[in-house]
């Protein structure tokens, strides 16, 4: 009945008036392939029914494949709703109208017509996500291997989840794990279930037990949550910094002993601006990658370095530390060195020596006070020009000091 | 009328400073000077962060010159300056973390003790300014609020940050009103309510002070430039720019507007202080 509401309400069909009989099968004289298609276990209703002008124009169209309206929006023209109107998240194939990326119109061996089963549908662009669910030691089991994804996401849009979550964390989660007395006993009678899952749990898998992130803080490993809680509650014995000064003192002292101290260290959170405290599945128990975590604030830095048409492989890679130090430091901006030519030369020791002459002799034409080093004529997180110039072209940058050859 | 003055003089000195110090009165180069302080009467002080000293400059007919150097071991590395209405000269160290006086002819002063502060998670001022009556306003990141304490360190209120911000500088206006901007987030709030998004004029804002004229001058240190807003928030402009050449900025720190509108940078990256006069 729904099909039939469904075929009803499908995209205006032109007034080909066909002969009798005549719908679909004239289609099929030349369009052979599909007798194999029709014999596939799950066919496309309007093909199933032979009502091939449901979707396409027998004799031109404006769009391609004979399609009567936008191949964007000729699904829904029938299957509305599919992206609800105050959606959370949505799936950007969905939004986007590219359901063929999931789905063959027409007919698949697959049900809901998917163009590959289950989570290897999922796999052609999430790979990453399924390939470390199907590596993971401690797998989370939901249903068979064709509705792991889907058991907690929608695969079109979410109208109560983000990243298509079918509910919120906790909710979604205690909907299969009932805070029943083992759940309790599990979590040693801490009140997690007001707390998100995923802040501690790995919710595809994990190598650790219990399917924490693969990075787990000493204390949640050994089960002493009293050492930061106040037992039985989630609240924290102290807030901040103060919280993990009992266990990192030293550490602590020496950060807050520089000159230049990372805000976001003495910040009113502390060390939980940029680390989570439980588990991670970054080293370091950081909160995301770096370009997360230090894009959450410097995403000016980070909307730079994509601007920039070259590209500067510690930013490109997230590998903010490699040239700061994200606690604090002796010397400005969080450099972990203070001579420019030496911390290029960590990754460029070719251009230590061979280069533009550079070093601290060489006293900069522009600056009495500065000396020539990389950072005279490169921005390290890029610019609009090429080779992370400040200047758009390479003559602009050259005549800056060799002013005898400006034009 | 007067605001177009001092737009008119931004725009004017944006090509080219009208002076430039690069050293002290003997020659020796500034290493990375973070701070700066002035008055209408052409004090200058500069705070030679990297060689963990100040400098005194007096400007007059247009050019800085270099005066006494001050260095004592309480202020081992200065960096946020704020001279008070009587003529005293404080600043933050930024080891310590403490509000230093610098005393008659360059001596230690004493510190800013604090008193009567309420508890909280911590106590880490990373800037401070004073208003007309010489209240020293602190911000205090480590616990999300400006501390105001009057002349002698005690106790006078404190202000929350506005839930979800993040405060790197604080001003106050001539209303008394605790102007802040957040850095990361580029939003300028007057008390807890929100003035103005500056995240379009401005990569990374971290310092802002308030002319006689009632503007708001933002340095976005990252962006390498200043941004001008009414005092309704409104943008009004963007000033200077990246470079090493005299007039233009790398890394600014703090800035001094007097009451004449000349414009002093520490300019950070490059060394050096910079002046904007306000005659042209």
């Amino acid at each position: 009945m729904i099909w039939l509401v469904l075929l009803l309400a499908a995209a205006p069909a032109p007034n080909l008036k066909l002969l009798p009989g005549a719908q679909g099968k004239l289609c099929l004289g030349c369009h052979k392939d599909f007798d194999a298609k029709l014999k596939k276990p799950f066919v496309h209703t309007p093909v199933k029914g032979m009502d091939c002008t449901g979707c396409h124009n027998p004799h031109a169209s404006e769009h391609g494949k004979l399609l009567s309206v936008e191949a964007a929006q000729i699904c829904t023209s029938c299957h509305k709703g599919i992206v609800p109107a105050q959606a959370k998240s949505t799936h950007q194939p969905a939004a986007e109208g590219n359901c063929t990326a999931c789905h063959d119109p027409h007919a698949s061996a697959t049900k809901f017509e998917l163009v590959k089963s289950g989570i290897e549908a999922c796999a052609t662009c999430h790979a990453t996500v399924t390939d470390a669910w199907k590596r993971a030691r401690h797998k989370h089991q939901v249903g068979s291997a064709a509705s792991a994804c889907t058991a907690c996401h929608d695969p079109h849009a979410s109208a109560n989840g983000e990243k298509l979550l079918k509910g919120a964390d906790p909710g979604l989660c205690l909907s299969c794990h009932k805070p029943d007395k083992k759940f309790a006993a599990r979590h040693l009678g801490y009140p997690v279930q007001k707390a998100r899952c995923a802040s501690c749990h790995d919710p595809h898998g994990s190598d650790q037990p219990g399917m924490l992130y693969d990075t787990v803080h000493k204390p949640v490993a050994n089960r002493q949550c009293a050492e930061c809680h106040v037992p039985g509650s989630l609240a924290t014995k102290v807030t901040g910094t103060a919280l993990c000064t009992n266990c990192h003192k030293q550490q602590i002292s020496q950060m807050l002993d520089k000159a230049h101290v990372h805000q976001a260290v003495a910040g009113e959170k502390g060390c939980l601006n940029c680390h989570t405290p439980h588990a991670s599945r970054q080293r370091g128990l950081l909160g995301g990658t770096m370009t997360q975590v230090c894009g959450s604030c410097h995403a000016d830095t980070i909307a730079r370095q994509e601007r920039s048409p070259t590209k500067h492989k510690p930013v490109v890679e997230g590998d903010c530390t490699a040239c700061h130090s994200p606690h604090s430091s002796e010397v400005a901006l969080l450099m972990k060195k203070p001579d420019t030519l030496q911390l290029c030369g960590t990754c460029h020791d070719w251009q230590k020596h061979s280069t533009h002459p550079i070093g601290a002799k060489l006293v900069d034409p522009r600056n009495k006070n500065l000396s020539l080093n990389c950072l005279s004529c490169h921005r390290a997180h890029g610019t609009e020009y090429k080779h992370m110039n400040p200047y758009p072209t390479t003559t602009e940058l050259c005549t800056k000091c060799h002013k005898q050859f400006k034009r | 009328m007067r605001r177009l003055a001092l737009l008119c003089l931004l725009v004017a000195s944006a090509v080219r400073a009208d002076a430039v110090a690069y050293g002290d009165a003997t020659g020796d180069a500034l290493k990375s000077p973070e701070g700066v302080a002035c008055t209408a009467e052409g004090r200058v002080v500069l705070a030679d962060s990297g060689n963990g000293r100040l400098l005194t400059y007096t400007f007059t007919d247009g050019s800085l010159v270099a005066g006494n150097a001050i260095k004592f071991p309480e202020l081992g590395v200065p960096v946020r300056l704020q001279i008070d209405s009587r003529g005293n000269l404080l600043s933050l160290d930024a080891k310590t973390r403490r509000i230093v006086r610098v005393g008659e002819e360059g001596k230690f002063g004493g510190f800013v003790v604090p008193t009567g502060v309420p508890p909280a998670a911590g106590f880490f001022p990373v800037s401070f300014k004073l208003d007309k009556a010489d209240n020293l306003y602190l911000l205090d990141v480590a616990s999300a609020r400006v501390v105001v304490l009057d002349r002698d360190g005690a106790f006078v209120r404190q202000l929350a940050e506005p839930k979800g911000a993040t405060f790197s500088d604080i001003a106050i206006d001539a209303k008394g009103t605790v102007l802040a901007v957040d850095g990361p987030h580029g939003v300028v709030y007057a008390g807890d309510a929100l003035l103005s998004r500056v995240k379009e004029y401005a990569s990374f804002p971290s310092y802002l002070t308030v002319t006689e004229q009632g503007l708001i001058v933002l340095v976005d240190n990252h962006g390498n430039g200043l941004v001008v807003l009414g005092a309704d928030g409104a943008f009004l402009g963007r000033r200077l720019s990246i470079g090493w050449t005299e007039g233009l900025i790398y890394y600014p720190e703090q800035i001094c507007i007097d009451a004449k509108g000349n414009t002093f940078v520490a300019d950070r990256g490059n060394n050096r202080i910079q002046a904007f006069t306000a005659s042209k």
